[in-house]
Order: structure tokens, then C-alpha cells, then sequence
């Protein structure tokens, strides 16, 4: 039993963030560079989020639509881009759809099984907004801090250079969520 | 014991073998099912584990948190028998599992691992039992997706162990049971295999006492049972039998001795009846002696016809009569097996002229021509019983003259056969008489039998005179037989072996031993001579004296051996007629004194041997012998004819009044 945490073998990710540092540090400024590192930690976050909808059941008639899995993103961020890139695949057997939503205090999420929510978002956040959107059973995940406290039920988390995440099961049970026994095995911490 | 431990060792090694398969087979089923069933347990609860544990390591392969795989194997730990585990990532590289060594378990599942890759990813497990362990591999999915696989190996030493438990346990229950069963066999064999030892064990003692009386107890209803029962029926049997055997030589024994006594009584009777016959002859012989002796004298006397008529008839009655005697006598003889063969030399064709001459004045009498018929090639001296020859001879020409009424006897005498040291004659007396029918041929050889009985009232005899000379034939090594025709003639013949000699005998000649008899009939010596005459019976005395007197002999009588003994020594006598049965000292010792006195003589000078003439009535066989042991030289049987003494006397005196 070394470490309890979970963590992310991506030690390319981590060679890159020590490698960012590095450059950072030396003082040379590429937005380039930047922009594909962050695409990067993007495509880490788009490829758990795929893993997390893996260990998540929905409620029957929610999933049962042959439209696939529709995973919807809320305001502009890299990893909605890296999500669009895994468009296509298939994940619990169903088409993964991407679809950028409008941000608006009035959120329609109807057709939305999961719901990326952009760290710029997050002011916006409630409870109410989030779920009260026209959508049955909404899986949310937001890379922001507090995001548990704002109503989310995943929330990504990066310690030790390791992208974790947390989960909490109030909102999840409210909207008839099932989070695999595995994964939150898998969690930081749930609450 | 042998066989009984024959059959107990076969019994033995038959349950052992019985046994010793069973349990054998028992016990290899057993392992067989064990390993099986361990197998098919060992199959299905590493598939559950599997199952279970690869659902379980879903979310940690997912996460790549090889941290949280291990976590979640080192539950698997508890299980018992599971002594590694390994998960492979969708890659087929290793992800997490123990021991924890990686490098171990890449060389050890090199070979495996490309080859359960296909058949993990089609949902398939594989289940592989080695030799040091069994491994279990199972595919991980989630939602359908293959993304890893885990391989779970067990270690086969609970097997092992199971099956060394059960071995043993198999073995202490082979023991027992099998200890179990051979006491329960031992109890059966012995059962069986005793009441059979028992039996052979009486049997071997029955068969060494020879005591049937012994019972083998009995025992069961069974087959020894029966067999047990049989064999007492057996020894019943044996011993009925073995009784009735012992009875049945008791009852041999006592006929045998009853035979034995009755031997000596009838040998007993026989002797009697021989010794009696031997009185008898003597004491008929002596009175007959008397009789045809002084009838004899009285003829020679002057007598007017009718009285020489009636004296003739009286002589011919008593010769008939004392021939008569002889046939008994002899006949007695021969049945008592007393008749002895003695051979000794004389002259053939002396013997037949001479038998010739005899009966030639009888042939004459009734007409008829006696003729005899010699071969050229007969032996002059030969050895045989001449006695008997000529008793036989006599017996033939006898009964021919007989019963001939015309025509001629022809006495023909042949060499049939000639070998060296043997010769053997035919001899064949040929009558022209009535002849016999052939139906009687055998029953005439018979005694007392004649071919008609009306014969006997026409012509006497005894019957007997056949018989006698067949059983002399036969005594002599010859054969007798019978050619006839009725109406024609008869014709009896013999066959006789005689030993030829070329040599002139000197042994002394006896009576019957005939040398040449003159045809004509004399009644004087014709020369000087001086008898010695030794008998003690006055009728034989005056007989003897009468008829020397007549031949002209000089007699000096004496009535006793001893009388006669010192007459013998103190004159000159030509020859001594010595009677043989005397009292005080007989004619034997008489002899053997004058012969004693004779051989001391010798001794002073040369001296001639005085002739000693036995007369005796002993006709039975061993007189004879009696006389030439006691060193007489001559034999007459009394009662002897005139004629017959004259001869003995010309014998013994010519050569000496020649030679003097």
C-alpha cells in the first residue's frame, strides 16, 4: 500500500508541466507552446472524463435513446476541444456526441447525459442552473475548485501533478446517478 | 500335509489376489474421481476468483492504477490454494500482480501468452493443469471491452495432499478389511481344508494299519460332508469284504488241511494196499509154486491118459490162474505209480526169436501159423526194459493167438527210426481174427474192458492185459495203437525208443534176459552136477529137489542161510539156488557172506566165482535190484516153470562144466 491517492501514469504530462516550468522560468514565452501544453492537460481531462462515464450508470430510459451519449460542454476551454476530438468513439456502446452549449442564465441541457462545465463558468454555478436545465439524469464534471460545493458531482482535481478527481454523491443520487462502487474507490475523496 | 497345504496355499493366494484387486481397483478409481472432482472444483472456483476479481480490477486497469490492482489482489491472498496472480493490461503487458516479481512471471507466461490471447479476447478461459501448477486465465471486460487479462495460478499440493490422505487412508482400511477377510477366510479354509486334512490323514492311517474298522466322524451336510460319508461306505465295503476274504482263507486253509489229511489217508490206503498186494503175491505165489511144480512132476511120472488129461487141466488152469495174478498184480502197480522202468542191455532179436519159440506151440495147438518178421536192420544188443518188452509182447501174441481162430499172428518188427544214441522200433503183432469195430478202438485200452463182453464169457481173462501193456508202452516213452477191420483182422502196433549198443554187455543177465532157447523141449541137463539148494519151505524143498533129481543134478538141500553159508564154504558147488525170504538169516545175508568169504579166498589164490540163483516169490518191483546188491547172479520168480530152471541151470553151469 503505497499511496492511497489515485494518479495518473501520464509522466508525460509531467515531464511536460516540469518541462513548462523549466521554460517559464527561463523566461522564453511561446503561445504555442502553451497552447499545446494546455491542450495536453486538456486531452488528459477529456480522456478521464470518458473513463468516469465508463463507472456511471444511468437511469434506463435516460440512456436508452439510440442518439448515443451526449456529453455537453458549458464555456469556452481547451478540453472541450479535446473532447470534441474524441467524438466518435464508443464508449458503454454508444456514440460519443459533443455539443457546446449556449452559456445563458436559462441552461437547456435536454439530451445532455454529462456536462463539462468550463472553470470560467463558475460563478454561474448553482445547483438550480445545473440541474434544472431540461436534462433527466445529468453527470456534471468542472476542473474548478469548489465545484462540489456548487452543486457538481465530479470534480477534477490536480495534486501532486497528478489530475484526480472527487466526487460527490448528492447531486449524482438526486438525479438518479449511479457512480460505480470502482470509481469511487478511485476518488480522492467522496463526499 | 503336503496337499492340504497345497489347497490352503491355493485358497491363500486366490483371497489375496481377490483382495488385493479390489482394493487395488478400488483405490485407483478413488484417486481418479478425487483428481477429477479436484480439478472440476478447482476449474470453477478459479473461474468464480477470476470472475470476481477481474470485475473488481475493472476500474483500476481503466485508471491505470496499478497501486489500486494490487490493493485489490492482495485480497486474493487469503485464497487458499492461489499461489500467484498476474493482470495484464489490454496490451498483454504486466500490470499488477504477486509475488510481485515481473520478470519471473514475463519468462514464466512467455510461451502462454501469445497463445490465450485469442481465445481470452472471444470471452473464452483457459484452464491449464501442470505438473507444479495449475493455471487459470479469464479475460476482464467492461461494457463488452476487452481491456486486460488475469491469470490466477493454484498450487496442485492440496491435491496432493488429498490424495496422499486418501492413500493412506485407503491403505489402513486395505489393511483392516483385508486383515478382516483373511481371518473370515482362514475361519472358512478352515472349514473346508480340515474335515479334508482330517480325511486324508485317516486315510494315510487306514492305508498303513490296514484297519478298515476306523470312521472318519462325520461333519457337515455338505460336499466334504458326502464325500466324508462315501468314504465310511468305502471302508464299510473294504471291510466286508475284507472279511469275507479272511473267512474264505480260513475256510482254504481248513480245506486244504482236510486235503492234506485226506493225501495221507489215501497215500496211507495206497501204501497198505501195495504192502498187501506184496503179501498176497508171496503167499499166493509160494502154494501156487507148490501146485504147478508137483503137477509138473506128476506128469512127468508114468500116468494112464485120463489121468495125464486131468493133470494137464489142472496145470493149465493154475497157469491161467496165476497169470491172472500177475495182470493184478501189475495192473496195481502201474495205478500206484509203483511201476519203475529199468533198463538194461540185452539181445534184441535173442529177446523176439526166444518170445517166438514160446508161444509158437500154443500158435500150433489152435493151428494157426506164428510168424516172425525181423528187420535187417534191428541193433543186436540193445538197452531197454526187456521184461517189460517181452510182458508186452506176450500181452499181444497172447490176446492174437486168442482171439484167432484161423489163419496166421504175425509179429513184424521194424526200424523206423535211427538216430544217434536212439533208435526207435516198430513192433506189430497182425492177427487174422474177427477184427474190432472202430467205435471200440479206445474203450479196448481200457481195464477190465474187452471189445465184447460177450468175449470175456468165450474166452476169459481179465480185461486187463490191453491196459497194461498200453500203460508199459507209455511208462517206456512209446505210443501204442490200433488198426482194424472187422471181419479182416486186427493189427496192434507200438512205437518203442530203444538205446542201440555196439558192444557185447558184460553186466549179469537176469531171468528175463533170454539168450538161446532150444526148440526143443528138454528134460535133462546132460551132464554132471552139483546144486546147492538153500530154502526152508518143505513143499518148495521137496519141488526143487524132485525136479533136479529128474535133470540129473547132483542136490544137496539145506533149510536155512546159515546152513547154506557153511555148505557153500565147506564143498564144491556148480551153482546155488538160494531162496531169498528165510528165517534166522536170509538169502541176501547168506549171499552177501558167501561173497565175503569168497573175495578173502581170493586173496590166497585165484578162485571161481560160485553162481548164486535167487529164487524168490517177490515179484514187486525192487527185487531185483535187492538180489544184484547182495551179489547174487540170476533171478527166477517162483513160481517158476521145470523148463525155466533148466535154462537158468544150463546158463550158469555149461560155461563152467565147458570150462572145466
Amino acid at each position: 500500500m503505497r499511496k492511497p491517492s489515485p494518479h495518473l501514469t501520464l509522466t508525460r504530462l509531467l515531464r511536460t508541466s516540469q518541462w513548462l516550468v523549466l521554460v517559464c522560468a527561463m523566461g522564453v514565452s511561446s503561445n504555442v507552446a502553451v497552447a499545446n501544453e494546455l491542450s495536453r492537460a486538456a486531452r488528459i481531462q477529456a480522456v478521464l472524463v470518458l473513463r468516469i462515464v465508463k463507472f456511471v450508470s444511468w437511469p434506463p430510459d435516460a440512456l436508452a435513446r439510440q442518439d448515443g451519449l451526449q456529453i455537453c460542454t458549458l464555456g469556452d476551454s481547451p478540453t472541450h476541444l479535446a473532447l470534441q476530438a474524441l467524438q466518435g468513439q464508443k464508449v458503454r456502446e454508444q456514440e460519443i456526441k459533443v455539443r457546446k452549449l449556449v452559456p445563458s442564465p436559462s441552461l437547456d441541457t435536454s439530451g445532455c447525459h454529462v456536462l463539462y462545465v468550463a472553470a470560467s463558468q463558475r460563478a454561474a454555478v448553482s445547483p438550480a442552473w445545473l440541474y434544472d436545465s431540461g436534462s433527466r439524469a445529468l453527470l456534471t464534471i468542472s476542473d474548478m475548485p469548489d465545484f462540489g460545493q456548487r452543486g457538481g458531482i465530479i470534480s477534477l482535481v490536480q495534486q501532486d501533478n497528478k489530475m484526480g478527481f472527487e466526487v460527490y454523491m448528492r447531486y449524482a443520487r438526486a438525479n438518479g446517478l449511479q457512480i460505480g462502487s470502482l470509481l469511487l474507490e478511485l476518488a480522492r475523496s467522496v463526499e | 500335509m503336503a496337499q492340504t497345504e497345497f489347497i490352503k496355499q491355493k485358497l491363500d493366494q486366490l483371497m489375496v489376489r481377490t483382495v488385493s484387486l479390489a482394493l487395488g481397483a478400488t483405490a485407483l478409481l478413488l484417486l481418479l474421481y478425487q483428481g477429477w472432482t479436484f480439478r472440476d472444483n478447482m476449474h470453477q472456483r478459479l473461474s468464480v476468483v477470476a470472475q470476481i476479481a477481474g470485475q473488481n480490477l475493472t476500474a483500476a486497469l481503466e485508471f491505470e492504477d496499478q497501486t489500486q490492482a494490487q490493493r485489490l489482489l492482495e485480497s486474493l491472498r487469503v485464497e487458499k490454494g492461489i499461489v500467484a496472480v498476474r493482470v495484464l493490461d489490454r496490451d498483454g503487458q504486466f500490470f499488477a500482480g504477486y509475488p510481485n516479481d515481473k520478470k519471473d512471471f514475463e519468462t514464466q507466461s512467455q510461451t502462454a501468452q501469445a497463445r490465450p490471447v485469442e481465445l481470452m479476447s472471444l470471452g473464452s478461459t483457459e484452464y491449464i493443469l501442470g505438473r507444479n501448477v495449475i493455471e487459470h486465465s479469464a479475460g476482464i471486460f467492461l461494457h463488452k471491452e476487452h481491456i486486460g487479462d488475469i491469470v490466477i495460478s493454484a498450487s496442485p499440493n492440496p491435491l496432493f495432499l488429498q490424495w496422499l490422505i486418501s492413500l493412506i487412508l485407503i491403505v489402513a482400511a486395505s489393511l483392516v478389511s483385508g486383515w478382516l477377510a483373511m481371518r473370515a477366510a482362514i475361519k472358512l479354509q478352515q472349514r473346508i481344508v480340515d474335515p479334508i486334512s482330517q480325511l486324508a490323514l485317516l486315510t494315510r492311517e487306514i492305508t498303513l494299519a490296514q484297519d478298515f474298522s476306523v470312521r472318519v466322524p462325520h461333519q457337515a451336510n455338505d460336499e466334504i460332508g458326502q464325500l466324508t460319508e462315501g468314504f465310511n461306505a468305502m471302508l464299510s465295503q473294504l471291510q466286508i469284504r475284507e472279511q469275507a476274504l479272511a473267512e474264505r482263507n480260513a475256510e482254504l486253509e481248513k480245506a486244504a488241511h482236510e486235503a492234506t489229511e485226506a493225501r495221507c489217508v489215501a497215500e496211507q490206503a495206497v501204501y497198505v494196499k501195495s504192502m498187501f498186494l506184496a503179501n498176497m503175491s508171496h503167499e499166493i505165489r509160494t502154494p501156487m509154486n507148490g501146485i504147478l511144480g508137483m503137477t509138473e512132476l506128476l506128469l512127468d511120472s508114468p500116468l494112464n491118459e485120463e489121468q495125464r488129461l486131468q493133470l494137464k487141466t489142472t496145470l493149465s488152469s493154475g497157469n491161467a490162474l496165476l497169470s491172472i495174478i500177475n495182470d493184478i498184480l501189475d495192473f496195481s502197480k502201474i495205478e500206484a505209480g509203483k511201476m519203475v522202468i529199468s533198463p538194461s542191455e540185452f539181445d534184441l532179436r535173442g529177446l523176439l526169436n526166444d518170445i517166438h519159440g514160446l508161444f509158437q506151440q500154443s500158435a500150433q495147438s489152435k493151428g494157426l501159423s506164428l510168424v516172425l518178421e525181423m528187420d535187417a536192420a534191428l541193433p543186436h544188443q540193445c538197452k531197454a526194459d526187456a521184461g517189460r518188452l517181452r510182458q508186452i509182447l506176450a500181452n499181444l501174441l497172447g490176446n492174437a493167438i486168442k482171439f484167432t481162430s484161423q489163419g496166421q499172428v504175425h509179429l513184424k518188427v521194424q526200424v523206423l527210426e535211427q538216430k544217434v544214441g536212439s533208435v526207435t522200433l516198430r513192433l506189430e503183432v497182425k492177427d487174422t481174427g474177427q477184427g474190432i469195430p472202430a467205435e471200440q478202438h479206445q474203450q479196448i485200452f481200457e481195464e477190465f474192458k474187452q471189445a465184447d463182453s460177450s468175449v470175456t464169457r468165450q474166452h476169459g481173462g481179465t480185461g486187463l492185459g490191453l491196459a497194461i501193456a498200453l500203460q508199459l508202452t507209455r511208462l517206456m516213452g512209446g505210443t501204442m495203437g490200433l488198426d482194424s477191420v472187422p471181419g479182416l483182422g486186427s493189427s496192434f502196433w507200438f512205437l518203442l525208443p530203444v538205446e542201440p549198443l555196439t558192444s557185447t554187455p558184460q553186466s549179469l543177465h537176469l531171468a528175463t534176459a533170454v539168450t538161446k532157447v532150444q526148440a526143443t523141449h528138454q528134460t535133462k541137463l546132460g551132464y554132471p552136477c552139483k546144486v546147492l539148494v538153500v530154502e526152508d519151505h518143505p513143499v518148495n524143498q521137496l519141488l526143487v529137489q524132485t525136479t533136479l533129481t529128474r535133470f540129473g543134478c547132483e542136490t544137496q538141500m539145506t533149510s536155512g542161510g546159515r546152513e547154506g553159508f557153511v555148505a557153500a564154504t565147506e564143498q564144491y558147488f556148480d551153482v546155488v539156488l538160494m531162496d531169498c525170504q528165510m528165517p534166522e538169516m536170509d538169502g541176501y545175508e547168506a549171499t552177501r557172506q558167501i561173497r565175503e568169504w569168497e573175495s578173502q579166498q581170493s586173496a590166497l589164490g585165484p578162485r571161481r566165482r560160485l553162481p548164486i540163483v535167487a529164487l524168490t516169490a517177490h515179484a514187486m518191483q525192487g527185487d531185483r535190484e535187492k538180489c544184484e546188491a547182495a551179489g547174487m547172479d540170476d533171478y527166477l520168480s517162483k513160481p517158476f516153470s521145470a523148463q525155466s530152471l533148466l535154462h537158468v541151470l544150463q546158463r550158469w553151469t555149461a560155461e563152467s562144466s565147458r570150462s572145466d
